[in-house]
């Protein structure tokens, strides 16, 4: 009988290890451990075997049984792992396939460089504001000491809705409206669209974008001008971008400066761009003329404002590497698409070597 | 402006290198764009500020590079060698309209030989640009790139009456300028005429007829200060651009004239052109008065953030020819040089101090104190959001030209009158395409459309938020365009500017995503726009919005649909609004435009939005008792609106159904004719106990029972 048992567990251990699927162990575990199993079958047998040998027997037969029993689990979990294995590898893929991409949109590069002008100022305590793009005379050029039928109207090619009223010719007329209804201290950014009569060209369209901008308190100085501008020149332009001031004229600021930064290109090593200069003119600056100070009600004596005003779309075009700004009013797709990839955390432009 | 390094030089012998000249004097405020040619040889290219018609001129540039160098300055040559008769005797001048002419003077050149300039006088008018004509053209032009005064040469012996008078044009008078162009004059406009008629337009351009020829025997050399803002008007009116009238526009001083004629008389007589008649006829009604400014030096430092001594500002200033005449207490009287008319003020002082000791000098800083606090415009954090929730959606971001004009708004089919009365019409368009302001974005976005399908791109998902521009209709409430809301712009003329409404828009054309190897890609329709608007609506916090079919010139009459939505719940009945529209393209705007698939469009109104926003979003408490879902298919009309029969089934429900979900609709063979099946699976739960079989079994046929009383349901099993 012990012969017998350990025949079975040696025939039980063989066709275990036989078993390639899961149905075929359970098929191994009904003859062996079933109802009518030979284990089961063995130790129902039992009672016919003479009474001192049953505790013996019974013992190893429980031990054949759980020896079985455990060589089914081990096997069972090895067949498990084969089978799933062998499923996983019928659901292989070539993963060099392309992706199913959500839909994504892209950005505009105007609205992205609003977007990061916004939050460079905004850090400098300076808040967004705006005005009607279709705009009275008065804001547009009486107010910033142009006046009517005057020549100097000639430095702007203007366009006219009646005799009064102008598509505004720059985003500063925005500043008289601000100053107007607040007291110093007041910092503000305005952001929009300006109109000048101008042919399209690479360099031209008849609508486009600005930047104005003002600071206005009491003890506001050229130095101030100076410092803030230099601030964003970096914050935007890179940390180790150089900005200088070159005197020049507005008729809403007195002191007036022009503002170049290091070019963005060559950095300041000359090329096509900055013209072999190594400098780009990025904006226009100076302190509030007293005539624009008295016109919101302000006393120059005792209050003095800086102001600034850029053109979004140059800015656009020589952060990103554009070289026509129809580009950015035309919006074929072919262009605005590309806008996904490219971000403010760019700084886009040609190599050191352009 | 061209002007030789040489000639410069001439004035200012102890120069720097031409490249030298150019840097420094650009950082000086004194712009050279380019320079050409090498060495002695060199020319610079200048751009000059509007303030300063003085540098308008070589002379004037060498006295401002003589300053900015600390470098002394020659004078150019005014000894005039007079002989024979006096000029008084030979003419007269008259000025007749003495607030549009500061100065005439005249002086008188006989025994004219007209040939040509001396070679050295062509050379440096070719540098500058100027073609050389004959010796007594070559001079006046010479002196007006010299000393910047423009001069005119008559032919004495054709001036009627030899007689001058400065007036304004008569009715109907007209004349002949040199260009050969009949010109028709207006009483506003200032001529110089003879005893009988015009002889040239003041400070623009001579007549033909008074013109120097080879036959000139006598000329009356014109040197004259005429009214700037005049000369400009009669120069714009004409469409007349001359060297003369732009550099009167920009301003001349009187004294300037006497420089001129001087200069000029001296030049004829030194390269034998004629003999210069004794003295002069000078009218000269419009002497002015000195202009003083006060200078306070602490002032000055003030403004710069700086600490310039008070010495280097006298010095600077002085060097610029201002002429410090007293002190008191801490400021000085200032005497303004004639050629300086820009500065009137201290601040221009200021500027002329700060430029010549160095805008590289003064130290950059920040302003002082805590930066003010920054208020946020709720709109533009709205739209912002907008933005991130569409490009999230797929659709990328556009940024369109404002402008419009009638035949693409008649190609959308918009009805005329409404865009003759609402358009904001441009008075001078630069071309016939921009015309108008948009009344819509329609037509901006269905241009980018265009544009793109004309260049085979068929698959275009976009979006805008910009602004429209509405004339402004007596309904209006005045300050509903965004920039009037700025307070303290009270001025009565607000009314006569549009309104200004931002709008939200969108056009889907073709496929928004990318097509997919492993689920191909379908174009977008009309639901998938709805999708979005819903998406949008609900991301911008709009709760409550419904569609209603409705109809709009531009799309297809049975997909379009109005955006309403519950207004700022102040709980008034009527408070429902639009907020927009969307739907399909119309098939024949759609042709016109050249569009090969089909189109969907969306405009939403930005304030409205605003206005129908929660304004104060809660996060509701999480259910804690579980939900149970039954589906409902029933037969209805074709022509019940679904959100009809999810309304009934939400009101019959009554507080038990939490969510209902059109999940299937059907019309075919196994449903009557002019009906379809909707399918909708209906969320049931309380939140204060687990309903039983029982509770929802009971809704579920309410819900049943009222859709068969009052849509004429069929509900099946």
């Amino acid at each position: 009988m012990r012969d017998d048992v350990e025949k079975i567990i040696s025939q039980a251990a063989a066709e275990v290890s036989a078993a390639s699927s899961l149905a075929e162990l359970d098929e191994v575990r009904v003859r062996y451990l079933g109802k009518k199993g030979r284990i089961t079958a063995a130790l129902r047998s039992l009672g016919a075997c003479p009474p001192e040998e049953r505790p013996a027997l019974g013992k190893l037969l429980n031990e054949a049984r759980e020896s079985v029993e455990a060589m089914l689990t081990r096997r069972r979990d090895e067949v498990a792992a084969l089978e799933r294995a062998k499923a996983l590898e019928a659901e292989r893929v070539d993963v060099t396939l392309p992706g199913t991409r959500p839909p994504v949109g892209a950005r505009h590069p105007i609205r992205m460089v609003y977007e990061e002008l916004e939050e460079i100022f905004g850090r400098m305590g300076f808040e967004v504001a705006e005005g009607p793009e279709v705009e009275l005379d008065y804001y547009n050029f009486e107010a910033l000491n142009v006046p009517k039928n005057h020549p100097s109207r000639d430095i702007q090619d203007t366009f006219y809705i009646s005799d009064e009223v102008v598509l505004r010719t720059h985003t500063t007329c925005v500043d008289v409206r601000v100053m107007k209804g607040r007291k110093p201290p007041v910092r503000a950014i305005i952001p929009g669209k300006v109109y000048r009569s101008d042919a399209s060209d690479p360099s031209h369209l008849p609508v486009f974008h600005q930047l104005d901008g003002f600071a206005v308190d009491e003890g506001i100085t050229f130095g101030d001008l100076k410092g803030t501008l230099a601030r964003f020149a970096r914050e935007f332009f890179g940390a180790d971008t150089k900005v200088r001031f070159r005197p020049s004229y507005f008729p809403f600021t007195e002191p007036s400066a022009e503002m170049d930064v290091s070019c963005v290109i060559c950095h300041g090593r000359g090329c096509r761009v900055c013209k072999n200069t190594g400098w780009l003119e990025i904006l226009g600056s100076g302190l509030f003329h007293p005539k624009v100070l008295e016109a919101v009600g302000y006393d120059p004596e005792k209050v003095s404002g800086l102001a600034f005003g850029m053109g979004a779309d140059r800015i656009a075009m020589l952060k990103y590497g554009i070289d026509d700004i129809r580009l950015l009013a035309e919006n074929d797709m072919r262009f605005n698409r590309q806008f996904l990839h490219i971000n403010p955390a760019h700084i886009v432009h040609a190599s050191r070597e352009g | 402006m061209l002007v030789p390094y040489e000639w410069l030089k001439e004035f200012v012998p102890g120069l720097p290198p031409a490249d030298e000249v150019a840097r420094v004097l650009t950082m000086a405020g004194v712009a050279v764009e380019a320079l050409t040619g090498e060495g002695e040889d060199a020319v610079f290219d200048f751009e000059i500020t509007h303030n300063r018609p003085d540098l308008l001129n070589v002379f004037g540039l060498a006295r401002e590079a003589a300053a900015v160098f600390s470098l002394p300055l020659r004078h150019p040559e005014l000894a005039v060698p007079e002989e024979g008769g006096a000029a008084e005797g030979m003419a007269s001048v008259e000025i007749a309209a003495p607030g549009l002419c500061r100065r005439y003077i005249a002086r008188i050149v006989t025994d004219v030989k007209i040939g040509p300039s001396p070679g050295w006088m062509q050379a440096r008018l070719a540098s500058s640009g100027v073609r050389p004509i004959n010796n007594i053209v070559d001079v006046t032009n010479y002196v007006m790139l010299e000393v910047g005064q423009p001069l005119h040469a008559f032919d004495l012996d054709l001036v009627g009456g030899r007689r001058i008078v400065v007036r304004r044009a008569a009715p109907g008078e007209s004349i002949t300028t040199i260009d050969g162009e009949q010109r028709r004059l207006s009483e506003d406009m200032l001529v110089i005429a003879d005893a009988d008629r015009p002889v040239a337009v003041a400070g623009v351009m001579g007549g033909l007829e008074t013109e120097v020829s080879e036959r000139t025997k006598a000329v009356l050399l014109e040197s004259a200060n005429f009214d700037g803002v005049s000369v400009w008007r009669t120069s714009r009116a004409l469409r007349m651009r001359t060297e003369a009238s732009s550099r009167f526009s920009r301003g001349l001083w009187p004294e300037n004239a006497r420089i001129g004629v001087d200069r000029a008389a001296a030049l004829i007589a030194a390269i034998g052109a004629g003999k210069i008649a004794l003295g002069m006829l000078d009218a000269y009604p419009g002497r002015e008065a000195p202009v003083y400014v006060t200078l306070r030096p602490r002032r000055v430092n003030h403004l710069l953030g700086t600490n310039i001594p008070a010495e280097e500002m006298k010095d600077i200033l002085m060097r610029l020819g201002f002429i410090i005449e007293s002190k008191d207490g801490d400021a000085y009287r200032v005497l303004v040089p004639d050629h300086r008319r820009d500065v009137s003020r201290e601040e221009d002082l200021v500027e002329e101090i700060a430029r010549l000791h160095g805008y590289d000098r003064i130290e950059a800083t920040l302003p002082e104190g805590a930066p003010p606090e920054v208020r946020l415009d709720p709109a533009r954090q709205v739209a912002s959001r907008a933005g991130e929730i569409l490009r999230a959606c797929g659709l990328s971001e556009v940024e369109t030209i404002t402008f419009t004009n009638f035949e693409a708004c008649r190609e959308l089919r918009l009805p005329e009158d409404e865009v003759e009365r609402r358009a904001v019409k441009i008075s001078n368009p630069l071309s016939s395409d921009y015309t108008m302001m948009r009344t819509t974005l329609l037509t901006s976005l269905l241009d980018v459309l265009k544009r793109n399908a004309a260049r085979r791109e068929d698959d275009v998902a976009i979006y805008e938020i910009a602004r429209v521009y509405l004339r402004r209709e007596r309904e209006d409430a005045p300050g509903s365009a965004r920039g009037d809301s700025l307070p303290g712009s009270g001025s009565a003329c607000e009314d006569l500017l549009p309104c200004e409404p931002t709008k939200i828009g969108l056009a889907v054309m073709g496929r928004i995503a990318e097509p997919s190897w492993e689920r191909g890609a379908a174009d977008a329709g009309f639901f998938d726009l709805k999708g979005i608007v819903e998406t949008l609506l609900e991301g911008l916090g709009v709760r409550g919005a419904r569609f209603v079919a409705a109809s709009h010139p531009s799309l297809h009459p049975g997909r379009t649909a109005r955006v309403v939505v519950a207004g700022d719940g102040d709980g008034s009945d009527g408070d429902i609004g639009d907020i927009g529209f969307l739907g399909e393209l119309h098939p024949d705007v759609r042709e016109a435009l050249g569009l090969r698939k089909r189109a969907c469009v969306a405009e939403l109104d930005l304030a409205s939005i605003l206005a129908a926003r929660d304004p104060v979003p809660r996060v509701k408490p999480l259910a804690r008792f579980p939900a149970v879902t039954r589906d409902m298919a029933i037969v209805v009309r074709r022509d019940v609106a679904s959100a009809e029969v999810r309304d009934e089934i939400a009101a019959a429900g009554a507080d038990l159904v939490e969510d209902v979900r059109l999940f299937d609709v059907y019309e075919g063979p196994q449903v009557p004719e002019g009906h379809r099946s909707l399918a909708f699976s209906i969320t049931y739960r309380s939140p204060e106990r687990t309903l039983t079989d029982e509770e929802v079994e009971k809704a579920h046929r309410a819900i049943s029972a009222a859709l068969t009383e009052k849509l004429g349901a069929t509900v099946r099993e």
